[in-house]
């Protein structure tokens, strides 16, 4: 019994080692787990929007449109924004609190359930990583063989770590992609991609607002590309909220997801 | 001992596993490419306006769709299919409804009268977002509400695509007709959507190869004017012509400097011809080429530190690349095939091209060190390629093939995306060629 | 299956059998066309040699036995030994009557950009008068002008007809 743990151990740490020297998505920066950062969440809305409660319409009040003359040959230049007033602000304030209390009382419907992080060693099948070893031995092999690998390797492991299946994270892409309209006037540049981190109630509605973690980038006003494709991005999210929910036994492992939206092979051209 | 290192590998072990359950990672690699619906309704006015507002709300809202339509990136979505349909939605749209129509921006807007003026308030609203991103008030005067509607579709575009929008703009072309032998050619302007055409000369001499002057309302153009081909320039607001220079040959492929102050183009002599640069004002001539090739259409870098023409000096038609002086010439094209009339992108970073391979016409793109060459679309005949302000469309012409009596020819504009996609046909009231694109109003 | 075996052993002897039979067909005709164009069957195509038109259609005379335009192949403006000889004849003319001025007007077909093509008509129509002047006519009493592709003599688009637009003319100016 001990010998088998070990030797289970040993095998498990061989596919982790052999996985992080020959699997290509390892070497990749891209695809390294960030630390998630805690980024104070500001809505847009906060900064931009008009405040959502009917007032009665006095236009001259309202300073955050500008205005300019407009004569038949000479065309005004777009002028810089006139700061947005205060009352603004309070409404969005209100407006937060609202959604504190909806998050609150949605997190408490959706107890999650906590499980341990390894179990059902038994399920382990030392000859399957056998075949592993052996197909590694070959790793001058093509490309495809080597995603092979990685899909047999990583489709072994959901029943060790709760993860989601590879066909359930690909349905969630699917529908990403489905939800998402790129928007392809933005020129290539190798730092056009957005991460969001969402949070999912277990029907897979939305718990809590979608959370762009380049906050900081997205309302720099010198990276109004980069606004565009996050605001797309945002878009995608809420379009397709809620998502068809994965197994729910495994609520644990996708109440959180990060979304890595990534056009830049499409804007490669 | 070994049982310490095995529980620190297992503690390992555990940490990676943990930390990568604690968040999954999906990457979206490809999305939706459909065009992005959007819905533009028909601005509000109050029914007490003093002049009846009804039609121009109609056209602005008409106007603004089919310019984010002609992009490609937009679908307007049709107005029968609207829920909310009150004036307060200009104030406060009911997202609910615009989202269910599967509308991801809505345009809403205002007209008002104001002594003699127009007052036109726009606002883009984001619907999934559920908030304003965009907000605008233009006065103008009334029979302007075209140029007005052009600009909202521009802020509307930049807002959503990012990059600046390109529909405040006009094409200056040559207008054909007659039999291919005998073709009377006119200098022509319009509207980048084929409104507010007229002609600017009469047809009596031939004219060719207009461009404009990208910061002044003045073009410059090929005249054969006495029989004597020689390259003008014309102010649009006033009328006024004069040649450029006094060449002693024929000067031909104008085109002006970024900051509008230079022409550069083409002096044949003695069968020869080269790349001349000359300032407008001083009239001072620079020389930039002098090979015993056929050295044409250059074209400015957007910094005006470069220059792109075509020569056969290495005994095809290539494209080069020199300093704004001549120094450097360097050939970038390099594929096989005949290369000519490159255009360097308001971007900078590509120059567009005609190409003639195995008796195709191609127009293309290229990196302006020659790499990454893409052709865009193939055709029996097509050339003269110009972008966009934005540096997203490049419009060109295309001439169909004649049977041999010379019925079935014709000539006409095209646009297409710089992805090769959205190719579209530019409508004019007669034959046409050579377009220029303008650069934004100013 | 030895039946669908033997089927396609046999496709493929046929589809041997007709590329060994095309290589035979491809290789004469290419001789002809450049050769002889005597046993040429279509007529029209027999009046371009060389990418040179070598008819008479558009040939218009300046005095008798004086043609006024040469011909050129497909983006060339060299001249060919019957370009020459209709020159020489054109300032043997010009020598007879001395007071005759003329223009050479440069001329190119319909493919290559337009600016492009302006420069060749200028090389035609610049290669006719330098040819002239080697014949003794004073460079005063001709002018060019290049019509690039703007002006064809004939409105179709094939090869007969972009062998005759490929010229230069010479016409009187006085």
């Amino acid at each position: 019994m001990r010998s088998s743990i070990l030797s289970s151990i040993v095998l498990h740490l061989a596919i982790m080692m052999m996985a992080i020297v020959s699997l290509p998505i390892f070497n990749n920066p891209d695809l390294e787990i960030p630390p998630i950062v805690q980024v104070e969440l500001i809505e847009i809305s906060e900064k931009t929007n008009v405040p959502k409660v009917s007032k009665k319409k006095d236009k001259k009040e309202e300073k955050k449109i500008e205005e300019k003359e407009v004569e038949k040959i000479n065309q005004p230049v777009m002028k810089p924004k006139v700061e947005k007033s205060n009352e603004k602000v309070k409404d969005a304030s209100d407006k937060d609190e609202i959604v504190k209390n909806k998050i609150e009382q949605k997190m408490f419907e959706n107890i999650p359930i906590k499980k341990p992080v390894i179990k059902k060693k038994d399920k382990f099948d030392p000859l399957k990583i056998a075949e592993l070893i052996d197909k590694s031995k070959d790793t001058k092999t093509v490309e495809e063989d080597i995603e092979d690998l990685e899909y047999d390797a990583l489709d072994s492991t959901p029943s060790l770590d709760n993860k989601l299946t590879l066909s359930e994270e690909d349905a969630i892409r699917a529908q990403f992609m489905q939800c998402w309209s790129i928007p392809i006037g933005i020129p290539f540049d190798d730092t056009m991609i957005v991460k969001i981190k969402i949070s999912l109630n277990t029907d897979g509605s939305l718990l809590e607002p979608p959370e762009v973690l380049q906050h900081e980038r997205m309302n720099k006003p010198s990276e109004k590309y980069f606004r565009t494709l996050a605001e797309s991005a945002l878009r995608a999210v809420r379009r397709c909220d809620p998502i068809k929910a994965p197994d729910i036994n495994r609520y644990e492992s996708w109440k959180k997801i990060q979304l890595n939206f990534d056009p830049r092979e499409i804007l490669r051209g | 001992m070994i049982k310490k290192t095995i529980q620190k590998l297992l503690f390992f072990y555990l940490v990676i596993i943990t930390n990568a359950s604690a968040l999954i990672e999906i990457d979206i690699t490809e999305g939706n490419r459909e065009p992005l619906p959007i819905a533009v309704t028909n601005f509000f006015y109050a029914e007490d306006a003093i002049k009846d507002l009804d039609q121009i709300s109609i056209d602005v809202s008409k106007v603004i769709s089919a310019d984010l339509e002609r992009s490609g990136l937009f679908k307007s979505i049709d107005q029968e299919a609207f829920i909310q349909k009150t004036a307060s939605m200009h104030i406060r749209p009911r997202h609910e409804d615009w989202r269910l129509i599967n509308a991801q921006a809505l345009v809403t807007g205002e007209l008002e009268i104001d002594k003699d003026k127009l007052r036109v308030e726009f606002r883009l609203w984001d619907t999934f977002a559920e908030k304003e991103i965009e907000a605008l008030v233009l006065i103008t005067t009334i029979d302007n509400w075209r140029r007005i509607s052009h600009m909202i579709a521009d802020k509307i575009y930049e807002r959503l695509t990012g990059e600046e929008g390109y529909f405040d703009t006009r094409i200056l072309y040559v207008s054909e007709n007659g039999p291919k032998n005998n073709r009377i050619k006119r200098l022509a302007i319009m509207d980048q959507d084929s409104f507010n055409h007229r002609y600017l000369t009469s047809g009596k001499e031939l004219v060719l190869t207009p461009r404009f002057n990208p910061v002044k309302q003045e073009i410059t153009y090929l005249s054969y004017f006495k029989n004597l081909p020689r390259v003008y320039l014309l102010d649009i607001q006033t009328g006024i012509q004069e040649v450029v220079g006094d060449f002693p040959g024929m000067t031909f492929a104008p085109r002006f400097s970024p900051d509008g102050e230079k022409i550069i183009m083409s002096l044949a002599r003695d069968g020869n011809s080269d790349i001349y640069v000359m300032d407008i004002k001083s009239r001072v001539v620079e020389r930039l080429t002098d090979s015993p090739a056929i050295d044409t259409s250059p074209s400015y870098s957007p910094d005006g530190k470069k220059i792109t023409f075509n020569s056969d000096r290495g005994g095809s038609q290539q494209i080069y690349v020199m300093d704004n002086k001549g120094r450097n010439q360097t050939r970038i094209s390099r594929g096989t095939g005949n290369y000519a009339t490159p255009v360097w992108s308001p971007r900078g970073d590509l120059i567009a091209f005609t190409k003639n391979f195995q008796g195709r016409y191609f127009i293309g793109v290229m990196r302006t060190d020659g790499t990454g060459e893409r052709l865009l679309t193939e055709n029996w005949y097509q050339e003269a390629p110009s972008w966009s302000s934005n540096g997203r469309v490049l419009i060109f012409y295309r001439e169909t093939k004649a049977d041999d009596t010379g019925k079935g020819h014709s000539s006409s504009l095209w646009s297409i995306d710089l992805t090769g996609f959205n190719e579209r046909k530019i409508e004019t009231p007669e034959d046409a060629s050579d377009p220029s694109w303008s650069r934004l109003i100013q | 299956m030895q039946l669908t075996i033997q089927y396609y052993r046999n496709f493929i002897t046929i589809i041997a059998a007709t590329f060994i039979l095309a290589a035979c067909a491809t290789t004469p005709p290419e001789t002809t066309s450049s050769g002889s164009s005597a046993s040429s069957s279509s007529s029209t195509a027999s009046l371009v040699q060389d990418g040179v038109y070598v008819g008479d259609e558009t040939i218009e005379m300046l005095a008798v036995d004086v043609p006024d335009r040469v011909f050129f192949s497909y983006d060339s403006y060299a001249l060919t030994s019957a370009a020459q000889s209709t020159l020489s004849k054109q300032a043997k003319w010009l020598k007879a009557n001395p007071s005759v001025t003329i223009s050479v007007e440069g001329h190119a077909d319909e493919r290559g950009t337009r600016e492009y093509n302006l420069a060749l008509g200028d090389r035609r129509a610049n290669a006719a008068k330098d040819y002239l002047m080697s014949q003794g006519i004073s460079s005063n009493r001709v002018t060019t002008i290049s019509y690039g592709k703007e002006r064809p003599v004939k409105s179709g688009s094939n090869d007969t007809a972009w062998a005759q637009n490929r010229r230069s003319v010479t016409v009187r100016t006085n």
